[in-house]
């Protein structure tokens, strides 16, 4: 049976589980920067006041962990990855996003994915900044991927022509984790 | 039953050195007592390509990945220790891959 409205394999939960498979990174603001460059025009470097300046992009939508719980409703608010994309420029051969956690987590985002339209790098949620066990300072958030590709106190944002696997995508996950094509594991 | 060894950057911090991923035959599991054959395979495999004898196969636990997939995992032990774990993918009750991670 269908969950309404959910993707297939899903099921509503009322909350968030939260997984810190790389525990859980102390964060020093003053120290903390998000570091957008690879395969790119012009490398940026952001302080997390600059970016909270930079809040483009609020929406309500659900977040879907590829276990199969989902969570309905979720308010995220951030700048939008399209605007960050279009300040560092990409090389047109590049095809994959590399991001890294500031706990080591990894994830790879197909690029076209990145460029979403509601993609964003959130820094509130539900109406708040970013509680630690949901990523403070930043995350990213992609509405139709799943959410291990919705990395935590992102440190580095990597353009890339090369694929390479983050944490869970070695571990057989997806390369593009798709919601509604069910793309739980690698073919 | 195809097996490739890989040792990817992503997974070292959390110790793990070494990926071994085997794709299987669609071979229908419908227990324990069924998926056991399959890791004793992947077992004198991995024994193989570590040139490591001696190696214990347990299962550890299962869980659900959406309504289709059922991943299990068991710990791969020498001489009692701890060396790895290796993950088996089910789809609707078909095994479709292997993943074994080997700690330093």
């Amino acid at each position: 049976m269908r969950d309404e409205g959910l993707p297939p394999g899903q099921k509503a939960i009322p909350n968030f589980i939260v997984y810190r498979i790389l525990g859980q990174p102390r964060i020093d603001l003053s120290a903390w920067r998000l570091r957008i460059g690879g395969e790119v025009n012009t490398p940026r470097t952001y302080a997390y006041e600059e970016l909270l300046g930079m809040i483009d992009t609020s929406y309500v939508s659900d977040f879907h962990c590829v276990t199969g719980w989902s969570v309905r409703n979720v308010m995220w608010e951030g700048v939008s990855l399209r605007r960050l994309v279009s300040e560092v420029v990409p090389l047109r051969e590049v095809a994959w996003v590399f991001v890294r956690g500031l706990d080591n987590y990894t994830t790879v985002i197909p690029y076209d994915e990145f460029l979403n339209e509601r993609g964003v790098l959130a820094l509130r949620m539900n109406g708040r900044p970013l509680n630690p066990e949901q990523g403070f300072p930043a995350r990213i958030y992609i509405p139709n991927l799943y959410g291990w590709k919705s990395a935590k106190y992102v440190t580095e944002i990597t353009f890339t022509r090369e694929y390479r696997d983050g944490y869970w995508e070695a571990l057989g996950y997806h390369e593009r984790g798709n919601v509604w094509r069910e793309e739980r594991f690698k073919p | 039953m195809e097996c490739r060894v890989s040792s990817p950057e992503s997974l070292f911090p959390k110790g793990v050195r070494a990926v071994i991923a085997c794709v299987h035959e669609h071979k229908v599991v419908r227990s324990l007592e069924d998926l056991h054959t399959h890791a004793v395979l992947v077992r004198d495999s991995l024994s193989e390509v570590l040139g490591v004898k001696g190696l214990e196969i347990v299962f550890s636990e299962n869980e659900a990945i959406g309504l289709n997939y059922i991943l299990y995992s068991y710990r791969l032990l020498h001489g009692g220790r701890y060396v790895g774990t290796c993950r088996f993918v089910t789809l609707n009750n078909k095994l479709i891959k292997s993943l074994c991670t080997i700690s330093q």
